[in-house]
């Protein structure tokens, strides 16, 4: 009996340090499982909390349905519901979105809050569009849309909904409104004052473009995006669009000249534009079809000037600049080129007026 | 070998006149009918009938296991005031191995149970929605592996206690074991000593399958720690067990 005894304090020891070895071990498996074990309710309801928060939701439903409309007087009631099914199940994407929605007019800082809180949550880190409304309360929503705290942290939850989505151009667009909205406040980038908001959003894009990775390293002072870079496919022809509208807005103006300048030599170097109105040209046009400012002619053969299509011209067989030229076998079959300056030369701007000088093509 | 025999009787006999009850197949009708209706409040809960079925089925399957576990009290005070127990013991049949051999017994039981649940959910599942998956077979198979250490905590219960307070105090257990995620940090004493019945509890993860997935070593190792725990219950209980006056 007594061997018995002992052979049982001995086994019962060493199961309850082994048992508790192991609940230490799937203690920490389970954390890193559930992640958001912390933000969990602490109310006894012996492991049931989902089955607890689904009845909640259900009840929050009914309770909604009763209401008009979401007023001062009920805006605590329906904060306190949904609080209580996110404490039971902070994953309830549904509760944080409508939850949020429903906040959005009567009390944008509780919206704010409900939409932040599930943009944090890990569990829902696929989700674009709690970070999306959280932004979007916060520049649209709030009275003071403009305090500087809450523009970057707009633009914190822009970001952060395009890094998880970036197939969404609104958010795009959100993001680099957001930014420019910033810089215009700060009226200074890189050294150029801020002229106008057309001038602030062609540097949100162009600070934008640059974070994406195209250009490598921006320099240590220089204030760029914080957070990752994202990728959009038509960064392009939003950057030349905004050049476009910041130039037409003060065409004169040395900084906004300065800027384009810039947006030009590093993101617009191979497209070929007009220096008045920056209208993309094609091959061979001598003016912008936009303005009908003289344009630098490219694109044309070096002896009879008729647009190159290939590797050597089709009129008169020359060689293409860079190709190896081959001794000509016939001759030219255009006599004599039009009186246009040759592409090699520097930039000529004309007045549109003078158009009519311009030899007709027969 | 003699004694894994008796072992063996003592549990076939035990999961054998628990699964031939036909209120048990009844019951299992009811949770399966419940589990379906939750199909229906597709409108109530706007959209979330799917998370809700998941987690209505682990909901009732976690009851059905405990009262799997509770239901042992009433047979071991039944065998004691019956004088079954008694006339088992007479033999060669030791009170650790009565023990063990009740622990094993309903543990079969309940795992057949909560299986069948398990598998009812399945085919209510994937006839409702589609496919069932992998998160929600772990949800239910760690709800069925709970089964083990909770039989132990009743059958620990049933030795100390009074049949009535022995079956409330293993609710309450079970209950507070599945609930008090503070007290898991406290290290030894917690998951050692005192139950850790959370460890079986990811239903959230089951029901929300993007959450991430419960892996084949977690279920493992809470699996595992089941087995430890049981044998830290059946050992108390056996020295406790030791003392006990039979009539």
């Amino acid at each position: 009996m007594k061997k018995s005894l002992i052979t049982h304090i001995i086994i019962m020891i060493i199961a309850a340090v082994l048992g508790a070895y192991l609940a230490s071990l799937l203690t920490v498996q389970r954390l890193e499982i559930i992640k958001t074990g912390s933000q969990l309710s602490k109310l006894p309801l012996g492991g049931f909390n989902k089955f607890t928060s689904d009845v909640q939701w259900m009840l929050f439903i009914n309770y909604c349905g009763g209401l008009s409309a979401v007023k001062k007087e009920n805006v605590g009631e329906i904060y306190k519901r949904l609080n209580a099914i996110l404490a039971n199940d902070p994953n309830h994407e549904m509760a944080y979105e409508m939850g949020g929605m429903m906040f959005s007019v009567r009390d944008p800082q509780k919206a704010v809050e409900i939409f932040t809180r599930g943009a944090d949550n890990p569990n829902l880190k696929k989700n674009w569009k709690l970070p999306f409304y959280a932004g979007f309360v916060l520049t649209q929503h709030l009275t003071d849309q403009d305090d500087p705290e809450r523009l970057k942290k707009a633009e914190e939850m822009f970001r952060k909904a395009l890094t998880r989505d970036n197939s969404m151009p609104h958010v795009f667009s959100a993001l680099i409104r957001t930014r420019a909205k910033r810089i215009a406040q700060r009226k200074d980038w890189r050294g150029i004052p801020i002229v106008n908001d057309k001038h602030a959003y062609l540097c949100a894009l162009f600070d934008e473009w640059r974070k994406s990775g195209e250009i490598s390293g921006a320099g240590p002072n220089e204030e760029v995006f914080s957070g990752e870079s994202v990728t959009v496919s038509d960064f392009r022809p939003r950057i030349l669009e905004a050049a476009q509208k910041a130039k037409a807005s003060a065409p004169t103006n040395k900084y906004i000249l300065r800027t384009i300048d810039e947006v030009v030599k590093k993101v617009l170097k191979d497209d070929h534009l007009c220096p008045k109105c920056l209208t993309v040209y094609g091959p061979g046009d001598k003016f912008c079809s936009a303005c009908g400012t003289a344009v630098e002619v490219y694109g044309t053969c070096p002896r009879c000037k008729a647009v190159m299509k290939g590797s050597f011209c089709s009129a008169c067989g020359c060689p293409q600049k860079g190709v190896a030229a081959k001794p000509a076998v016939a001759k030219p079959a255009v006599a004599k080129p039009p009186a246009v300056k040759p592409a090699a030369k520097t930039l000529i701007i004309k007045p549109a007026a003078k158009r009519v000088n311009v030899p007709k093509k027969q | 070998m003699k004694g894994m025999n008796e072992i063996g009787a003592v549990a076939a006999g035990t999961w054998h006149r628990i699964l031939r009850m036909r209120v048990v197949y009844v019951l299992i009708a009811c949770v399966l009918i419940l589990i379906g209706s939750a199909y229906r409040y597709d409108v109530l809960s706007l959209g979330q009938h799917r998370a809700l079925m998941v987690d209505v089925s682990l909901l009732l399957n976690t009851l059905a296991a405990i009262l799997v576990a509770i239901s042992i009290v009433f047979e071991i005070s039944r065998e004691f005031r019956e004088g079954v127990a008694t006339t088992l013991l007479s033999k060669s049949l030791g009170r650790t191995q009565y023990l063990v051999g009740k622990l094993i017994g309903i543990s079969i039981a309940g795992v057949v149970i909560t299986g069948l649940i398990a598998i009812g959910f399945g085919v209510i599942f994937a006839t409702a929605f589609d496919q069932v998956a992998k998160t929600m077979i772990m949800g239910h198979l760690l709800v069925m592996a709970s089964v083990i250490p909770m039989s132990a905590l009743a059958i620990l219960f049933a030795i100390v206690l009074p049949e009535s307070i022995a079956a409330i105090v293993t609710a309450i257990v079970i209950w507070f074991a599945h609930s008090a995620t503070t007290l898991s940090g406290i290290k030894i004493i917690y998951g050692g000593i005192l139950p850790d019945l959370n460890l079986f509890n990811l239903k959230a993860q089951a029901a929300y399958t993007y959450l991430g997935g419960i892996g084949g070593q977690y279920l493992l190792l809470a699996f595992l720690w089941g087995i430890v725990y049981s044998i830290f219950a059946m050992s108390l209980a056996g020295i406790i067990f030791g003392y006990k006056d039979l009539k």
